[in-house]
């Protein structure tokens, strides 16, 4: 359980600066308050291209990006495989970074 | 644990030679890598800490084929191929860095690691060439792995030089 000092996270502002790291990050022609918060991602693997048109179908190496991103940006740190299926969307990736900032020293001590 | 590895599988060879801090000479880097002629482009593996850093070699002469093209009377060593023996090295890195896991779970079966694709090469310079008689010496540096795709940091040194730098991507 996390102890002592937490901070309170803007989940609104997370998500935005998700949009705007991801569009930077990837060089995406597209407006970052154009990304729905719910909307898948990335492609499923194998499936490439698939549902086109609703989400901006990444794939692995772009969700490696984003995760560099995300530990640049917000100086939290990202556990490969443990929180695969939190990179969906932007609301569930948003959810992520907000636990993670909120309580650093239980994760890093979760993950030592 | 490297008794019972030798007992059961027929090719360990490899394997043992990765508790060998003094490197891996050829014999051992080709259990490790497929390439093969043209294209195995590491000679010897001087420093080796499994899925974590790595250092290679690259003896350079005029003999070696593209040095024909590239280019006529003029032979320098083509970035591209810097980029693959360094992305070769990183893929000994990672490979041996799946098996010394598996090793330390107590598997001794299983498919062989295979991270080695190049997926992305997010960021490259080349500072110097390359020329015949030079040795190239092949950083790696694991950065972040997510989901099978493997941040790398590289680095190619001559005589302690920088020639080139960047980071590669690396999938499974």
């Amino acid at each position: 359980m996390p102890v002592g000092v937490t901070q309170s996270v803007d989940i609104e502002s997370v998500k935005m600066g998700l949009k705007s790291l991801i569009v930077e990050r990837l060089k995406l022609e597209v407006e970052p308050a154009s990304i729905e918060d719910g909307a898948p991602l990335f492609s499923a693997a194998g499936e490439a291209g698939a549902e086109a048109g609703t989400g901006l179908a990444l794939d692995s190496v772009e969700a490696l990006e984003i995760v560099v991103g995300i530990e640049e940006k917000w100086g939290v740190v990202i556990e490969d495989d443990s929180v695969a299926n939190e990179f969906y969307s932007i609301d569930t990736l948003s959810g992520l970074v907000k636990r993670l900032l909120e309580a650093p020293v239980a994760e890093a001590a979760a993950s030592a | 644990m490297r008794e019972a590895a030798a007992s059961v599988e027929p090719a360990p060879a490899a394997v043992l030679e990765l508790t060998n801090p003094s490197g891996l000479e050829i014999e051992a880097i080709m259990e490790i890598l497929p390439h093969r002629y043209p294209m195995l482009l590491v000679d010897r593996i001087t420093r080796l800490e499994p899925g974590v850093s790595a250092e290679g070699l690259k003896s350079v002469t005029v003999n070696e084929p593209y040095l024909a093209g590239h280019f006529p009377g003029h032979p320098i060593m083509p970035g591209v191929l810097i980029v693959d023996a360094l992305a070769q090295v990183a893929g000994i890195m990672l490979r041996t860095g799946v098996r010394a896991k598996r090793a330390a779970a107590g598997q001794t079966t299983g498919e062989p690691g295979r991270p080695g694709v190049l997926a992305a090469i997010p960021r490259m310079r080349f500072l110097h060439p390359v020329l015949p008689g030079d040795q190239l010496r092949l950083h790696t540096r694991h950065v972040k792995t997510f989901a099978n795709t493997h941040l790398v940091e590289v680095e190619g040194r001559v005589n302690g030089e920088v020639v080139a730098h960047g980071e590669l991507v690396l999938a499974s």
